[in-house]
């Protein structure tokens, strides 16, 4: 449960004859360095949990101390026990329990937060607690496809209202920022997602098919009936994954969590050392996002992806 | 088993034409026992009854007869692998967005309604290996044949009076191995169109044992031993053995994804049988047939059930026009895929034998890594009509590309 990562090597690694002075020190600086630790929180095991944990350890070079709630959003009564002797100066919580367990538990410990989709909808606010999205930026979205789709003038796009009405009344102000029309039809059901997709191309002059995370529109059937709909229409199929450019969809922007940790060790130390507050800082989007390209179904739909657009891309399937 | 599947791989090797170990072809085996005329026992000359050399005949509409056809009708039938490929998600809310999950990668011997995808290409080698048990329920290990005796000794001819009822019944003790190595491909045309083919190369051991006793009938009170093989010709055992290893019954198979909603999914396929392996030495059927199905399967998450409905036309001998189907589902848990099907046929225009064959298929996929899967299915009967197998094992190894 509990790891201390780094503690005071140079006395275990000295070899004196009388052990007594080596042991006090080891003691003097155990307490120095519980007092003075970050307390690093993981949800549960995962393997992008992991990827943003072993970012933010690479990169920072402090103490901390893990612990891992187990998927346990109360947490249990020895790892409370273990958190509040450690007396930990900031916690970083890793995934949406540990930052609701940090939040509600350790009130008055400063609270970093990564790896949280949506924080604001978590109540994840207030005076110490800020933190790291995993929302990229709908601007940052649609400037990236359409420097992919040359032309790009108009996107349709299938959502529930109840899970993605403020998104898509979000992403429609956006697009219309940048000159984009959002087409859109909704469905209560993933039953209606084929009716609301011929709609939505029978009616609408739409250049792309843009995927939102939307777990009504989206199940492996209906994916599958708007990929085959994407090829028979030509039409470039952005996605809301990698997983789905793998399998025929033409692109994808995806957090890196590696990096989302590396972000929040070079926050954490903004933080510590007074550099950024709490308020100042807020909620902030990964700041490296992955570019996934299928180079096949670009070919498929007959999509000339600029050079540099590829160049960039990190993952590319050809 | 493993010496089976080197014997396979050297036939294949050797020749993809068919191979006879022994001279004759297999199905000469078990109508050439007892000189293949029938029995005939030691000639008997004076007493109370007429002289005669007692000849004891096989009616030629008896189940032994019709073994030669249902066991070559039976063997050149090897299941079509279903190609597997499958894609899973759920929504992680969590992490705000879609995580690939377990995925089912489908049944093993029946169809479900999705195609692999433009330009993939699904490879399968697969080995099936089994050994037949019974015939019309009873067990081939001792399988009793009753010949009878001619008609035309005593008056009225034509009519079986006293000794004329005697019967000689014949226990046979008939094995029948066959191990069939088979290579299977399918190609995603475009995204709604797979073609396929399977090319089996099958080894098939036939061994034959009988002993024949005479029965004397309860209506034949003739106080002494009429019938007997003392001094006869024939000696009451038996027995014939052979081999072949060869090519089988080719198989080309197309689908079509037709109609598709959100989880209703709906193929029609259509397979075709070459009439490519030897019948005469039970590699194939001896008949080309023509199957258009249709393929109705619907996703439930991970649990996708299937129907297959088809109508196998036999271009060589209509009377054998049958009715296929078969109805299942297959479950994908992690990695893994449980995969179960009944899967029968029935000929309306049949002789009575071998006319319904109903199995159950059992099969699990398991994919240790990449696009690799491993399979392993067992086909069990689930009626008792023909020539069946108590247990036909699959193991199969596929990829996708």
């Amino acid at each position: 449960m509990q790891q201390t990562v780094r503690v005071c090597r140079w006395i275990r690694n000295r070899s004196v004859p009388d052990l007594r002075p080596a042991l006090l020190l080891l003691v003097l600086c155990a307490l120095r360095a519980e007092a003075e630790s970050i307390a690093l929180i993981k949800s549960y095991d995962s393997e992008p949990y992991d990827a943003a944990i072993s970012g933010f350890l690479s990169s920072c070079d402090t103490e901390i101390t893990e612990y891992n709630l187990d998927g346990n959003r109360e947490g249990s009564d020895s790892l409370i026990g273990s958190i509040v002797r450690s007396r930990p100066r900031l916690i970083v919580a890793i995934g949406v329990l540990a930052a609701e367990f940090a939040k509600q538990r350790f009130s008055d410990v400063p609270v970093l937060y990564a790896m949280v989709p949506e924080p604001q909808e978590y109540g994840l606010t207030g005076s110490n607690i800020a933190g790291i999205s995993l929302d990229i930026p709908i601007e940052r979205q649609l400037t990236v496809y359409r420097s992919m789709v040359p032309g790009l003038k108009s996107l349709g796009a299938i959502y529930d209202p109840r899970v993605s009405g403020d998104f898509i009344a979000q992403a429609t102000a956006v697009a219309e920022r940048l000159g984009i029309v959002l087409h859109t039809r909704q469905v209560e059901s993933r039953k209606q997602v084929p009716a609301a997709l011929r709609e939505l191309l029978r009616e609408e002059p739409i250049d792309a098919l843009w995927m939102v995370p939307d777990e009504t529109v989206l199940t492996p059937e209906s994916f599958k009936f708007l990929l085959l709909s994407s090829f028979e229409h030509k039409l470039p199929f952005l996605a809301a994954s990698d997983i789905f450019v793998e399998v025929g969809a033409l692109a994808s922007l995806t957090p890196d969590y590696a990096d989302v940790g590396r972000q929040g060790c070079e926050l954490a130390t903004a933080l510590e050392k007074g550099e950024v507050s709490f308020a100042q800082l807020d909620v902030v989007g990964p700041a490296k996002v992955n570019l996934s390209i299928n180079l096949k179904t670009a070919k498929k739909i007959g999509l000339n992806i600029p050079e540099d657009v590829i160049a960039a891309a990190d993952v590319v399937y050809r | 088993m493993t010496c089976s599947v080197r014997r396979l791989f050297a036939a294949t090797a050797a020749s993809l034409a068919a191979s006879t170990a022994a001279a004759d072809k297999l199905n000469t085996l078990i109508p050439g026992l007892y000189g293949g005329d029938g029995i005939t026992l030691a000639g008997t000359s004076g007493g109370p009854f007429p002289s005669h050399a007692p000849h004891f005949l096989i009616d030629t509409a008896d189940n032994f007869n019709r073994l030669n056809d249902i066991i070559s009708a039976q063997v050149g039938a090897i299941p079509f692998a279903s190609a597997g490929a499958g894609f899973a998600f759920r929504f992680d809310e969590d992490l705000g967005t879609f995580v690939q999950t377990s995925e089912s990668f489908g049944p093993v011997f029946a169809e479900r309604a999705e195609t692999i995808g433009d330009r993939r290409f699904n490879a399968n080698l697969s080995f099936t290996f089994f050994q037949y048990d019974e015939f019309l329920g009873q067990d081939l290990d001792d399988l009793v044949v009753r010949t009878l005796h001619d008609a035309d000794i005593i008056p009225p001819f034509d009519v079986r009076t006293s000794f004329e009822l005697d019967t000689v019944d014949v226990h046979l003790n008939l094995d029948v191995d066959i191990n069939a190595l088979n290579f299977a491909g399918t190609y995603g045309v475009t995204d709604r169109l797979d073609v396929g083919f399977l090319v089996p190369i099958a080894d098939v051991d036939v061994r034959i044992v009988t002993h024949a006793e005479v029965v004397k009938s309860p209506e034949n009170d003739i106080p002494v031993d009429v019938h007997t093989f003392e001094g006869g010709p024939e000696s009451p055992d038996d027995m014939a053995s052979g081999s072949a290893q060869g090519l089988g019954d080719i198989v080309l198979r197309a689908k079509y994804h037709w109609l598709e909603s959100d989880t209703n999914n709906l193929a029609a396929a259509l397979l075709v049988k070459t009439a490519s392996g030897d019948e005469e030495d039970f590699l194939g059927t001896g008949d080309a047939t023509v199957r258009p199905f249709l393929i109705y399967s619907r996703s439930f998450g991970a649990f996708t059930p299937h129907v297959n409905l088809g109508y196998e036309f036999n271009l060589d001998d209509s009377d054998q026009n049958s009715l296929e189907y078969a109805a299942g589902f297959d479950f994908g848990a992690e990695k893994l895929t449980l995969a179960m099907s009944v899967l029968g046929s029935r000929e309306f225009g049949g002789d009575g034998f071998a006319d319904t064959i109903v199995n159950g298929a059992i099969g699990l996929k398991w994919n240790p890594f990449g696009s690799y899967i491993l399979t392993a299915n067992v086909l069990l009967p689930l009626n008792d009509d023909g020539l069946r197998s108590d247990f036909i094992s699959t193991l199969a190894f596929e990829r996708n590309f």
